[in-house]
Parts: C-alpha cells; structure tokens; sequence
C-alpha cells in the first residue's frame, strides 16, 4: 500500500501578485473580472467588453466613455477573454481626443471654419 | 495622431501587443524586429511595416506614472492596445515644425496676381519644395480656397486652376507638401503623433494622403493611410 501523499495548497507568492498585474487579455488565474477591469481602468487603459459584460461595466463612475462612433469593434472581450467582433470599447475620457476623432469634434470644427471663413480669415 | 475611420467602413480591431520600447498614445507601432520583446516604434520618416495606431500610454497600477518597457524580472510587462485595421484612416494636425503643434507658416502675398495663379512671396518655395502641394488662403478675397501647386521657385508658389479673385499685397496663404491622392510622404513630428509641413516630403513615411482639413495656422488637419502595413494585402 502506498503512503498517502499530501501536497501543499499553492498560494499567491509576491510573484504571482506581481504577475497579475501584467496587462493581458481576460482576468488572470484566480482573479475576478470586475477586479481586473478595475485594475486596467486604474491603468487608463482601453476596456474592450461583449455583449454580455457590457452591463456589469459603469463607465462614469471610472472616468471613462464609450466610444459612440464606432459602436462595434472586434477584439478580445476584457472581462471574459472571448474574441467577439461586438464588443464596445471603452476610453479613459480624458485621453480620448488624444487617439480618437470623432464626427462631433470635426463637425465644431467645420462650423467653426465657415463662421472665421464669413468674419474673413481663417 | 487619431483614428478618423475606416476606408472599408468596416470594425475597428483592437489587438493588445507587447512592445519593446516604451510609447506614447497616438503613435504608428511597427512590425517586432528580430530578437526584441515586441513590436516597434516608427520614426519620424518611417512607418513601413505599420502594425497599427497605439491607443494608450502605459501606467503603473501602483502610482499612476508611465510604465516603462523593462527587461527586469519583477516589473510591469508593457502592452498597448493597439487598432490593425490596414485601411484605418489616420487624421493628424499639420504642424508647420518638427517641435508638436508648432503653427504653420502663413505666407504674405508681396505682388498682386490679377490672374490669380502666383503666389508671390518673400519666402522659399521650392526648398523645402511644396511642388504637387496645396496651397489655400487664410485670408483676402480667395479666403478659404485651395489649388494644388504645380510650380515652384525661391519666391513663388504657382498654381495652374486660377484662384477665383485677383491675390491682393498682404493676403496670406497657407502651402504644405501634400495633396489628397498624391503619392508622397509625410515625415513625422519628433513625438511621432503629428504631421510635419515645412520640410520636403518626399522620401519620408509612407502614408497615403486621402484628406485635408484646411483650417488655420494651428487647427488643420490631414487624413492619411498607412499604405506600408503588416495586415496590408502587400507590404
């Protein structure tokens, strides 16, 4: 008869916690995805989310927006890790004119040059 | 520079990329070289081998500060999300210095043209050349108009479609090296975000010019595909 073997439980060693903050796609192992949003929001990183973690996310209460003009974008769903071609992408607001043009801001813009074009000069 | 579009009008695809440099938001990343950690930074004259327009800059999670790519155990990994789509239209201001945001230079008519062709002007025109350029008015009676330069010389910009009214001593006019449709490049601002008039564009990255947005000094836009892409049918 073989002597019971009893393996010890791995638990999180500080290389683990430094691992989970590496910036990958879905929660890593033993995380919950509402913690790993958290953390990517408190980066001001992009948040990509499909259809079905969409609603968990509230993306005022984080300081971020949803990107409106492009309402679809394809990517790996940050919450679940499932490459969906509907997932929403979610900006930190104040970096989001930085890397994103939208037809509001290029519609100010066009008014705003036919009113200097009218007072004559640009 | 900022995503504008996409030709196709298709979905944006965001992929998350480890790089092997440290980056900013807005900038071309490009294809990994051999032996790095991960894709590329491009240069102010060069995006060949484009992978795609970085949409964040990295943060530590401890203190909000940059995270800076590292090779030391222990240390945040650097990834950025970043948008492959070959066909994304690219809108960058047009900065008249390799410094972002440097205004452009406003050029002052110093002899009247009745035909409405030359563009006379203290200033050089053929070097930096801006032959196959636009040129457009920011103020006089031509204000808001714009031709595509077709002659060029040390003291004049000539356009071969009239400007609808006679140019008048002290009209300014605005001219860059780009044309929508025209094959040249676009050299970069120092910081990679911004389009850089003032310096001769041929030569410099490969970007594909699809639009303007001719505004002011400090306020004009140009729209552009990166034609050299990785994800591109040919590269």
């Amino acid at each position: 008869m073989n002597p019971e073997i009893l393996v010890k439980t791995r638990w999180w060693s500080p290389r683990d916690i430094l691992k989970s903050f590496e910036a990958r796609v879905g929660p890593t192992r033993g995380r919950l995805a509402g913690g790993w949003i958290h953390d990517l929001c408190s980066l001001k990183k992009v948040v990509l989310l499909c259809a079905p973690c969409n609603p968990k996310f509230d993306p005022k209460k984080l300081g971020y927006i949803r990107d409106t003009d492009w309402p679809r974008y394809g990517g790996k769903c940050d919450g679940c890790g499932t490459w969906d071609g509907y997932c929403t992408a979610y900006y930190y607001e104040p970096e989001f004119l930085t890397v994103r043009s939208t037809a509001d801001e290029r519609r100010a813009l066009a008014r705003s040059r036919r009113k200097r074009i009218q007072q004559g000069s640009l | 520079m900022q995503a504008a579009g996409l030709l196709s009008g298709g979905t944006p695809v965001i992929k998350k990329y480890k790089v092997a440099a440290s980056h900013i938001a807005g900038i071309i990343v490009i294809r990994s070289a051999t032996a790095t950690a991960g894709v590329s930074t491009s240069t102010t004259t060069s995006v060949a081998d484009a992978v795609g327009l970085v949409l964040e800059r990295n943060q530590a999670l401890a203190q909000g500060g940059d995270v800076v790519y590292s090779t030391t155990q222990g240390d945040d990994e650097a990834v950025y999300s970043v948008i492959v789509n070959p066909d994304l239209i690219l809108r960058m201001l047009m900065s008249g210095g390799a410094t972002a945001s440097t205004a452009l230079t406003a050029h002052d008519i110093t002899t009247a043209s009745a035909a409405g062709t030359v563009l006379t002007t203290g200033d050089d025109h053929s070097s930096p050349t801006v032959l196959d350029g636009l040129a457009w008015f920011t103020s006089g009676a031509n204000v808001g108009q714009s031709r595509k330069i077709t002659t060029v010389s040390t003291t004049a910009a000539t356009v071969l479609v009239p400007f609808l009214n006679d140019t008048v001593v002290g009209d300014l006019f605005i001219d860059v090296p780009w044309f929508p449709g025209n094959a040249v490049g676009i050299e970069l601002t120092s910081d990679l975000t911004q389009a850089q008039g003032g310096v001769d564009a041929s030569g410099t990255a490969a970007f594909e010019p699809i639009d303007v947005e001719l505004n002011g000094t400090a306020d004009s836009y140009i729209h552009a595909l990166a034609v050299d892409h990785v994800f591109g049918v040919s590269t």
